[in-house]
């Protein structure tokens, strides 16, 4: 099972479940950076990973059984660049276009700007192969989707509460 | 997937209920209830969503030339909107199994779409022709 990690923007690997384990442990990778392996439909964050090692996805091309089918120990340390040829692998990265779209014309509040101006970059950013900024546009994009759909619906429902009350006071 | 199926269902619904409501009630005839732009109320200006409820009440009646006049920037993004909620909501619901089209935006164009909808947002708040065009009429 071979993870992929971003540090400091960077995506890094990729390494054995087994080694970025390890990382995690001594600190190397912090539990708040973002992780992801083949099958995974989104980074999360290594903290909500329990399950580094198992294989319970459709495993890449990467993994070949080596000659006479037994496992040579290799301290854990996979060789960088052991797969050549293989695909530059990364997780559909959500671009929230539509939903910004649609909060910044339903709510009629400017919150929504920011989120289409995020989401509009996270398909270039993937195409550049910068998966860490990707992932990031996509998290603000999301953010301000919400922030621009939770305002819009807080002021209609106080504006609900405040001709309640106007319609009592005119009786 | 069946959580969110019946998430989509439930405002597929509710969207269906208020499009009828909005075809039944003019909101320029006033009598029934709909929510003001609060972004109108707060600053007197349209926002890029302003005619947005007229246009579609235009619409579900077959005005579309009336629709145009209220809001011509949702009038061609409607098309595009649809279609792309439809892609999201399925993609979003049968998860990573998804093997359809996905709305996606070239890096070439990033700053269009975002580029259009505030350049429509200010414009259609000056004054005189030809930008009172773009202003709910």
């Amino acid at each position: 099972m071979e993870w992929f990690y971003a540090k400091n923007g960077k995506r890094e690997g990729p390494v054995s479940g087994a080694t970025l384990k390890s990382m995690i442990v001594s600190g190397e990778v912090a539990s708040t950076d973002l992780v992801w392996r083949e099958g995974m439909a989104d980074w999360r964050p290594a903290a909500e990973i329990n399950d580094f090692e198992s294989a319970g996805v459709v495993e890449p091309a990467g993994i070949v059984a080596p000659p006479g089918g037994s496992q040579i120990p290799q301290g854990g340390v996979p060789q960088p660049g052991q797969v050549p040829g293989a695909p530059v692998a990364h997780a559909p990265i959500s671009n929230y276009l539509i939903p910004a779209i649609l909060v910044t014309i339903f709510c009629c509040w400017p919150f929504g700007i920011p989120a289409i101006v995020f989401a509009a970059k996270v398909d270039g950013l993937v195409s550049r192969g910068d998966i860490a900024g990707a992932v990031e546009a996509s998290r603000k994009a999301k953010t301000w989707t919400w922030v621009s759909f939770g305002c819009g619906l807080g002021i209609i429902l106080i504006y609900g509460v405040f001709m309640t009350i106007g319609i009592g006071a005119g009786l | 997937m069946k959580q969110r199926l019946a998430l989509v269902l439930a405002l597929g619904v509710l969207g269906v209920l208020g499009l009828c409501y909005i075809q039944r009630n003019d909101p320029e005839a006033g009598g029934a209830y709909f929510p003001k732009c609060m972004f109108r109320e707060v600053t007197g200006l349209h926002c890029a969503g302003c005619g947005g409820t007229r246009a579609t009440h235009a619409l579900t009646n077959l005005e579309p030339g009336v629709a145009f006049r209220k809001n011509p920037l949702l009038v061609i993004l409607l098309p595009l909107l649809v279609v792309g909620v439809v892609l999201e909501s399925a993609a979003w619901v049968i998860g990573k199994g998804y093997r359809g089209p996905r709305v996606r935006l070239p890096g070439q164009l990033a700053w269009s779409l975002p580029g259009i909808i505030v350049a429509f947002w200010i414009l259609r708040n000056i004054p005189g022709w030809p930008f009172e065009l773009l202003a709910p009429r």
